[in-house]
């Protein structure tokens, strides 16, 4: 294994870890917008608000992780993905900006009517970016970024039809694990109509995301056929295979309401076809132009980015474990309230 | 003067000294550590207890 | 200075822009800049002033300091979520404002934002338990959860200005044929031109933050909130921000004799001075010319040849005017700083109380803004003073752009989205501090 390998290790790790913990967080996102009327919906979105709280910060900074990794391993594959690409991550980041400042304005809006305003904000923008970071990781997948400086169309780099389902999947499995994260996270606080209120969402939005997803591989096979043919043999097609059967996997327990089973089989789900979809991409990282070992930077740098990656996790290992071991045990919690009760006089 | 004013100002006085007068390494690196030292013990000199405690001045 | 290893200039790597709008790019890099950078002032500064506040808190068990710092770290809190948004897009501006700066230079300098991330992600973890554990860790175990927030905003500041550093005067790596060859990331990131601008900034957020804080405390003062909580807000940030300011002052010089020696074409921006001159004049708000003032400003030494911009052709030299009137600016402002910092501490030290005339305090809640406008000053000053280069005399700006179309629609919409975050975190914050803090403390 190379040191360019260890390095696409690392971006994988950070792909993963933002669709895993990110991408529930904008699929929270996505509850909080179809969560109905404000009497009804009051409970469901302040259970999103709880859960979320603590923790959100530190799920962004994956996403900056595999942009410096990118950008520092494989410059030249960035400068072309962001040349490109520009369009829907200039789009993604404005949903950044608008997301954060929504949610962290939400828990101070003092009439429903702001509260609705900033939820609305919150939430498409929660909407938004997976489907442009989709679109965006659609666009080099199927070849559509050259090797240059903005070389690639600038609207059908990320208007096509692996782009599409590529963000539409992205969207469905975020609110599917969002989903089971905060019915676990209702079980943990005791609160029945809200277990019963997301476990009926995850079902569903297990149901259609494992839809999408087929008719994804199915769109792939029409525009991107390699890539598809390498998704579908070997080694990746035992990664589609376990992503799968994670997905089914965590259907069924969520069904069997084990949900903190569900979270782990959930996560492997996403991991697994993240993992199935770079390998088969292999060897190039912006197929068909820009081989891995192309891109790939000198031996220096890569062994840089290797120890300052190896010295980072050795203090943040343990920073995180530690964060999320009182978050666990319920230890950082703030106080439960729907978010309709705080505008009761 | 109290012993705290005037380790207080000699940090002062001998960090600037360094910075100024000269541009070696060696005194620009004990130069900032004395006016860093400067600020943060003249932080806890001024905001004691007893000042923030006054009722009025 | 390395002038003999990048006798030629680099290559860009993804081939030449088609049709560069540098001007544009730069705007909004520099809007950008302009709304991350006051946040990283309190990233730097806030944490190691609340957590003062819970040690005063630990010594003395008055639940008034309690308040104060729960409050101040909850602000904090909210400071720092802002600070992650305007983070991720100024990392997403690299790629698409930059392309070629990036593909042509990330293997030398890219490690650096690694770092700052792990430094910026220690931050996000500690500072989220700080606030959510109020009441929840024991008193001690509370207390240490904030050190690595303090630790990791120098930390994080290192990075960024090792790389900052490093773009003014590039090392750790070679120019062979016009690319980049045999790059030394750790060499690159350690470089001799960043301690001076690590100081400088390092103070500036003690400044920009401590003097903020302390003008919301100033005006309550004025309007005769001088409780023991009001007092301390007052006292604790403007400590930090008087004490700051005059050494803020001995690291600019510092600043100012590094550039000379190093970018001397920057320096001659500073003042606009056209010719090579021995015993260099200074000219205080383009007014008052101070004889000499400028090879004292730049070498200590009165009769000192300051290179004028003379030395290199035209389309070598920085935009003067902004160079000039950004320059000016900060030092007047910093200067007044520092006398604001003197009264504070003089009449602290001979009649151990606080300044009694209004003016002083109206002085105080000017001083917070007027810091701001200083350290954007100071950032263009260093930016622009650069041009036409991104790396000294290595690569032009013209050349690192991306050839993207539609950087006018971004600009706009950036503006507007900008100008909506401002005010929606000043809404935030107003509804925030309309509550009284000693009603989050039981």
């Amino acid at each position: 294994m190379s040191l360019a390998d260890v390095c696409l290790g690392f971006i994988l790790l950070g792909i993963t870890a933002y669709a895993v913990l990110g991408s529930a967080d904008f699929g929270a996102g996505f509850w909080d917008l179809t969560a109905g009327g404000a009497r009804r919906g009051g409970r469901i979105r302040g259970m999103v608000e709880r859960s979320m709280s603590p923790v959100w910060e530190a799920n962004h900074v994956w996403l900056i992780f595999v942009l410096v990794i990118l950008w520092t391993a494989f410059p030249v594959a960035f400068g072309s993905i962001f040349s490109t690409l520009s369009l829907p991550l200039f789009l993604a980041a404005i949903g950044i900006i608008f997301r954060g400042t929504a949610f962290a304005l939400r828990g101070q809006a003092a009439t429903i009517k702001e509260a609705r305003v900033l939820g609305a904000v919150f939430a498409l923008s929660s909407v938004l970016v997976p489907f442009f970071l989709g679109a965006t990781i659609g666009g080099v997948a199927s070849g559509r970024v050259p090797v240059g400086n903005a070389a690639g169309d600038l609207v059908t780099s990320w208007w096509n039809p692996t782009s599409v389902m590529a963000g539409l999947v992205a969207v469905l499995t975020g609110a599917f694990l969002a989903a089971v994260y905060m019915a676990g996270d209702s079980q943990r606080a005791e609160l029945p109509d809200l277990v019963r209120a997301f476990r009926a969402r995850a079902l569903g939005a297990g149901v259609v995301t494992g839809v999408a997803a087929a008719v994804g591989l199915i769109v792939l096979r029409g525009d991107a056929r390699s890539l598809y043919d390498s998704l579908t043999s070997g080694f990746c097609l035992s990664m589609v295979i376990v992503s799968g059967l994670g997905g089914l996997g965590t259907i069924a327990l969520v069904w069997s309401e084990r949900y903190g089973l569900a979270r782990v089989t959930a996560a492997v789900a996403v991991a697994a076809i993240v993992v199935g979809w770079l390998v088969a991409q292999k060897p190039y990282i912006l197929p068909p132009h820009l081989t891995i070992d192309q891109a790939k930077a000198s031996h220096a740098t890569l062994a840089a980015v290797v120890i300052g990656v190896a010295a980072g996790l050795v203090i943040l290992v343990p920073s995180l474990w530690f964060l999320y071991r009182l978050v666990l045990q319920g230890r950082l919690d703030h106080e439960y309230e729907p978010l309709d009760q705080r505008f009761r006089l | 003067m109290s012993r705290g004013v005037a380790v207080l100002l000699s940090c002062l006085v001998v960090g600037v000294v360094l910075n100024l007068a000269f541009e070696h390494t060696i005194t620009r690196v004990v130069g900032m550590l004395l006016l860093f030292t400067f600020i943060v013990l003249g932080v806890f000199l001024i905001a004691d207890p007893e000042f923030l405690g006054r009722e009025d001045d | 200075m390395n002038a003999a290893v990048f006798a030629q200039q680099v290559v860009e790597t993804l081939g030449a822009p088609k049709q560069p709008d540098t001007v544009l790019a730069r705007q909004m890099q520099a809007i950008s800049l302009a709304v991350h950078i006051p946040i990283v002032c309190f990233g730097i500064a806030f944490p190691a002033m609340f957590l003062f506040v819970e040690g005063l808190y630990l010594r003395t068990r008055d639940k008034t300091y309690k308040a104060l710092a729960k409050r101040w770290s909850k602000v904090s809190l909210i400071l720092f979520a802002v600070g992650v948004v305007t983070g991720t897009i100024l990392s997403f501006e690299f790629g698409l404002l930059w392309p070629n700066f990036m593909a042509t230079f990330g293997q030398v300098f890219g490690i650096a934002f690694g770092l700052e991330g792990i430094s910026f992600f220690v931050e996000a973890i500690f500072i989220a338990i700080y606030v959510y554990g109020w009441d929840r860790l024991s008193d001690r175990a509370h207390f240490l959860t904030g050190v690595p927030v303090v630790l990791s905003g120098f930390a994080g500041s290192f990075n960024v200005i090792a790389v900052n550093g490093w773009m003014n005067d590039p090392t750790g790596f070679n120019v062979v044929g016009g690319k980049v060859v045999d790059p030394r990331p750790w060499a690159a990131l350690v470089n001799s031109n960043m301690w001076h601008e690590l100081i400088h900034m390092y103070l500036a957020g003690y400044l920009v933050a401590g003097f903020i804080v302390a003008g919301v405390y100033a005006y309550a003062w004025t309007q005769g909130r001088r409780d023991h909580y009001h007092r301390t807000g007052l006292v604790v940030a403007l400590s930090f921000a008087a004490l700051a300011a005059p050494v803020q002052i001995i690291a600019g010089d510092w600043a100012g004799r590094t550039v000379a020696e190093r970018q001397p074409v920057k320096l001659a921006a500073f003042e606009g001075l056209q010719q090579t001159t021995k015993g260099a004049p200074f000219s205080v708000g383009g007014l008052i010319e101070v004889p000499h003032m400028l090879s004292i400003l730049a070498f200590h030494d009165p009769n000192a040849t300051v290179q004028g911009l003379e030395i290199v052709p035209p389309r070598d030299r920085p935009p003067v005017t902004v160079v000039r009137v950004a320059f000016q600016t900060m030092i007047a402002i910093g200067t007044g700083l520092a006398a604001l910092g003197a009264w504070f501490f003089l009449i602290w030290l001979r009649l151990r109380r606080m300044p009694r005339w209004p003016w002083f305090y109206r002085a105080v809640m000017a001083a917070g803004p007027l810091a701001y406008v200083a350290l954007i000053a100071g950032w263009v000053t260093t930016e622009v003073g650069r041009q036409p280069w991104i790396v000294y005399k290595v690569m032009r700006t013209e050349q690192a752009v991306t050839s993207s179309s539609g950087l006018a629609v971004g600009y706009v919409v950036l503006l507007l989205v900008y100008a909506g975050l401002g005010a929606a975190v000043y809404w935030l914050l107003r509804r925030l501090t309309r509550r009284p803090a000693t009603a989050d403390v039981r």
